[in-house]
């Protein structure tokens, strides 16, 4: 057993489900075998499997489903006895609520209600995770006093700009239960916490660095508080609904800034929104991801694809890497080049409506002889090595592994310039603009007509993930980050006086 | 905007309404990813105006202008775009030139379902009246095969008052000692059904039906055990009553299986199937006829639960995905959550079969509890003009369902009083309704039977309307029906709202009075004034459960907010 212990968070991502948050907590799991990992997996249902073989290392999974489950004790306190259960009912009474939770419920409300960074210091989250050590879950959201405070509250300013319904409120104080669930954990002991998103996960983070003064690390693929906006402002809400969510999430993301001993996006244009948005500029260091040049490695095509100009890409099929317009984009490179053929290696089951709209635009195009969607592929390191270049259309994008990788395969890489994008491709591949297809699909025709620049840009791409963006450049940054937290003075734990 | 999920149509066994709790939210309101934005192109010659009404076009009002500047990143707009395409220094200065300019926009407002036009209204009232009524069409079979025939699957129109007796308290005990499981399982497996995790509800299924099996077991050795130590009935006779109890335990439980399933037409085939048989061994055998009784459950426990296995293990089957990963919390939880549920269902049946074990306890008789058949046929054309009131609880439970959340979007969070009194005012409602089917239900019942007596078409129970004991008990036992009908239409409203407690605090006063006035009664009295005791004992469980109703509804703002 190792000496230091990192408590490891995600959403939705490792260790059950796949992706490049995944891949990357799995790199730096099996990379770091000198750390114990604890991880604390916050999901969205309970009915999740393991998608990776967790290296030994890794000692126990605390698994956070946030929806789907009744109350706590379903999932999150599944080893609770009983009579512990029992008494923290016992102890949620109409008084204890009154005096002690709804407090911290006017706190949270006004804190959310802030468009600027809240004064809290984590010290509310911390507190609102004592009183859910101690009493109920369910008992406490479903008591009277808490509806009660609630709706004087959303009466007086709920801040939209229409009144909000009886339904919208009691919604929305559902909402708030349950994306509070995390709160209800025990938060084990450890040397380091480390999140990789400054949203629910990075409670813990929190909590732990009060309860016990542990560092707090947060890594941002993606940056979560972006994504959020994107998704609750064109998502089904009413507008104090969008208020609301966006006022929690807003919250939330300050509050992981504000408590994080350190934030590590893994790519610079993450800092563009997070240190607006309240990341301390000095303690935002961006640490790019890394891939295995010996598991990628340059090889020749094989008998299946020799012989015809083949574009490879490796994503899940979902409306953010836009596969709509990676398809209209063979219908441009079919025009110039007949023979030429996209093969898409990646999950089909994240969104099945929009893998059959892609399905209806690739036989409306008539290009199922063009557009194959490959499914996964029983050895992803070979994958870029099956074309002569590998296509990227995403609209959004961290620090993309799949260009990293088809990089280090001296596979040249044809992406949208969203994201980390270009600091990953710097000058070894072709930048479009997103969303156009006419662009894609003339840039894929481009490289596949001229054997020469794609050999120089493949060789000049490996080069330059064998002097930037090898693994043991990305794990050996957070080694080095590792020890300097752990080297910090101890926090004062516990703040509460 | 709604976060979580109405049950409000799973019945929970013959004669008992749909416990429809709420649900907490199943899934994450924010776990959609955004698919591309229909941005005007990046570098195209878009202004910003154009760009501030698509953002307003795409999201209604942004939240602030971080919003806009996450939207126009979506939708493609990089740094180099703000600054090619908007002469703006990056994405955030272009969103914020974009705020100064957004068109005045109202947040969209999700339209209300528009009101279906009367014809479409009354044919789903006609479709959920006629399944509330459906309960009861297997028991309405099994009289008509009994008039008719002779013969029904529990019972003979030529029984002698022994047998009527064993089979009579047999069929009680097997009510009340599965009632509770039944309810149970009505309440626990639709949630995991609606939620698509079929593996689980069959496992609580079998479970919940293992233990129904196992507590009727036990009860009926610790009856028959007793019966049988105190030499209270004959030995034949309680191998007899043992084997009805047993098959009409297995019937009540597997049928519990069918409504769990919404298998109606399944139940009632079964029941066909099994009269049939039981028909075709009375007319062309030898056999006795508690042999064919037993043959006939049997046939109709088999085709049930051949059916409910083949149902459940198809749905297990076809569980899709990860939701085949789903497992149950720990047993214990599920006990304390059906607990309520399983309670409320065995009180109701024992209201229901109380007053008559008084009366049949009443007097000295050959056996300890003696079937009256003037007593059964008095309250059972009672409770027949009653089913009428008892099937519209489907309709009340489904519109109460219907009516509450589109009520809370209509009312803004400062007009809380203004809701809760309109809540108030549709429980009203419904008890009137209830009341005057009651009523109706009461004279069509009258009426058909004065009719048949009139064309002599009464057959066998002829002599029986005849009786005044039956003309007392069936006058007391319509006003106690009525009565209990108000009661139950009331506890519809608070197991609607997960306030199963409140509904059983009142219908078990109501239980404790009914067996105390039905044994103070009787015992100075004749044995028919038991029937007082359910009128007392309903009256109380009105009133009990009309206060806890009003007291529940006037804050239904809380009570639909805590109902998960």
């Amino acid at each position: 057993m190792a000496d230091t212990t990192v408590l490891l968070c995600t959403e939705g991502t490792y260790p059950y489900a796949g992706g490049g948050v995944s891949t990357w907590c799995d790199i730096l799991c099996r990379e770091l075998a000198d750390y114990d990992f604890t991880l604390y997996a916050v999901t969205g249902e309970p009915e999740v499997r393991l998608r990776y073989e967790l290296p030994p290392n890794v000692r126990a999974t605390i698994h956070i489903p946030l929806w789907g489950a009744r109350e706590p004790a379903d999932f999150v306190l599944a080893d609770i006895p009983l009579s512990e259960l029992h008494a923290r009912r016992r102890r949620t009474t109409a008084t204890a609520v009154t005096l002690r939770f709804v407090p911290l419920l006017h706190r949270l409300l006004a804190a959310m209600a802030l468009e600027a960074s809240p004064e809290d210091d984590g010290t509310l989250i911390w507190q609102l995770w004592r009183w859910f050590q101690e009493h109920d879950w369910r008992a406490t959201w479903k008591s009277r006093e808490v509806w009660d405070a609630f709706v004087e509250v959303t009466t007086a300013s709920h801040g939209a700009l229409r009144e909000p319904t009886i339904e919208d409120t009691a919604t929305a104080l559902r909402w708030l239960a349950n994306y509070l669930l995390p709160l209800t954990a025990p938060v084990p002991k450890t040397d380091i916490v480390h999140t990789t998103i400054a949203g629910f996960p990075g409670l813990a983070g929190i909590v732990a660095k009060l309860e016990h003064g542990t560092p707090f690390l947060v890594t941002e693929h993606g940056v979560w508080i972006r994504e959020r906006y994107i998704s609750v402002s064109t998502g089904p809400f009413s507008d104090y609904g969008k208020r609301f969510l966006m006022g929690l999430s807003r919250y939330l993301a300050r509050v992981n800034y504000r408590c994080a001993d350190l934030i590590c996006p893994v790519t610079g244009f993450n800092r563009r929104w997070e240190v607006p948005y309240g990341a301390p500029a000095a303690l935002t260091e961006t640490i790019p991801n890394g891939v295995d040049p010996a598991l990628f490695a340059p090889a020749p095509k094989p008998r299946s694809t020799a012989g015809r100009p083949v574009a490879v890409a490796a994503a899940r099929v979902f409306p953010l890497k836009d596969i709509e317009t990676m398809i209209r984009a063979a219908a441009v490179a079919r025009r110039e080049l007949p023979e030429v053929q996209f093969l898409v290696y990646g999950s089909l089951d994240a969104d099945p409506g929009y893998v059959g709209r892609c399905r209806a635009l690739i036989a409306e195009l008539d290009l199922q002889e063009t557009f194959v969607f490959a499914g996964h592929h029983s050895k992803p390191a070979e994958l870029y090595n099956e074309g002569d270049i590998s296509v990227l259309s995403s609209i959004s994008e961290g620090f993309p592994y799949t260009v990293l990788e088809s990089m280090a395969c001296a596979r040249p890489v044809v992406a949208t310039d969203v994201g980390g994008v270009r600091e990953a491709l710097q000058d070894f591949g072709i930048l479009v603009p997103p969303r156009d297809h006419e662009a894609l699909g003339l840039a894929v025709v481009g490289l596949l007509r001229n054997p020469g620049l794609r050999t120089l840009m493949g060789r000049q791409a490996r080069e330059a993930v064998l002097a930037r963006f090898r693994i043991g450049h990305s794990v050996g940054a957070y080694r080095g980050v590792y020890e300097r937290l752990l080297a910090l003075p101890a926090a004062p734990a516990a703040l509460a006086a | 905007m709604s976060g979580r999920t109405e049950r409000g149509d799973a019945p929970a066994g013959p004669g008992l309404p749909a416990a429809p709790a709420g649900e907490p939210p199943a899934h994450d309101p924010v776990a959609q990813p955004a698919g591309p934005l229909t941005a005007p192109a990046p570098g195209s010659r878009a202004t910003v105006d154009a760009l501030a009404a698509f953002i307003v076009d795409e999201a209604g009002p942004p939240i602030d202008v971080w919003a806009i500047a996450a939207l126009l990143e979506s939708a493609g707009v990089r740094d180099r775009d703000a600054v090619e395409g908007y002469g703006q220094r990056d994405v955030f200065a272009l969103a914020r030139a974009v705020q100064q300019r957004l068109p005045d926009a109202e947040p969209r407002v999700a339209q209300p379902e528009p009101i279906p036009p009367l014809r479409a209204r009354l044919e789903r009232y006609a479709r959920i009246y006629g399944r509330g009524t459906f309960f009861f069409l297997p028991l309405a079979l099994q009289l008509f095969s009994l008039l008719v025939v002779g013969i029904s699957q529990f019972a003979a129109i030529h029984f002698t008052n022994t047998q009527a007796s064993v089979v009579a308290v047999a069929t009680s005990l097997s009510f009340v000692a599965t009632s509770g499981f039944i309810q149970a399982l009505g309440y626990l497996a639709p949630i995991y059904i609606e939620s698509g995790k079929h593996v689980l509800a069959r496992s609580v299924a079998w479970r919940v039906m293992g233990l129904g099996a196992l507590a009727a077991l036990a009860v009926g050795a610790i009856a028959f055990g007793l019966a049988a130590a105190t030499h209270a009935y004959p030995a034949h006779e309680l191998r007899v009553g043992a084997a009805y109890y047993l098959l009409l335990t297995a019937q009540g439980l597997v049928g519990a299986l069918l409504y769990m399933l919404r298998r109606f037409v399944l139940i009632l085939a079964a029941t066909f199937v099994a009269l049939v048989v039981v028909g075709i061994l009375y007319k062309h055998t030898s056999l006795k006829v508690e042999q064919i009784n037993w043959i006939g459950l049997g046939v109709g426990v088999v085709v049930q639960l051949g059916v409910a296995v083949i149902v459940l293990d198809r749905r297990a089957g076809g569980t899709r995905g990860d939701m085949r990963l789903a497992r149950l919390p720990r047993a214990r939880l599920l006990v304390r959550r059906a607990l309520p549920f399983g309670v409320y269902g065995l009180v109701y049946f024992t209201f229901l079969t109380a007053d008559r074990i008084i009366a049949w306890a009443s007097g000295s008789n050959p056996l300890p509890l003696w079937f009256r058949a003037p007593y059964e046929v008095g309250l059972d054309v009672a409770l027949a003009g009653i089913v009428f009131a008892l099937a519209f609880l489907e309709i009340t439970v489904e519109n109460f369902s219907a009516m509450l959340v589109p009520t809370a979007e209509r009312f803004g969070v400062d007009a809380v009083n203004e809701f809760n009194r309109v809540v108030s005012r549709f429980w009203a409602r419904q008890l009137a309704f209830v009341g005057a089917l009651a009523a109706l239900g009461t004279l069509a019942a009258t009426a058909v039977l004065v009719v048949l007596n009139h064309l002599g078409a009464l057959g066998p129970i002829h002599k029986l309307y005849e009786d005044p004991v039956a003309h007392r008990v069936f006058g007391l036992g319509v006003l106690a029906y009525a009565f209990l009908a108000v009661g139950i239409a009331n506890s519809v409203f608070l197991l609607s709202l997960n306030r199963p407690w409140r509904a059983i605090a009142s219908i078990t006063p109501g239980l404790l009075i009914s067996i105390t006035v039905g044994i103070v009664l009787t015992t100075g009295h004749a044995y028919w004034t038991a029937v007082i005791g359910v009128l007392a004992g309903s009256i109380v469980f009105a009133a009990l459960s009309g206060g806890q109703a009003w007291r529940t509804l006037r804050r239904a703002d809380y009570h639909n907010y805590a109902a998960w």
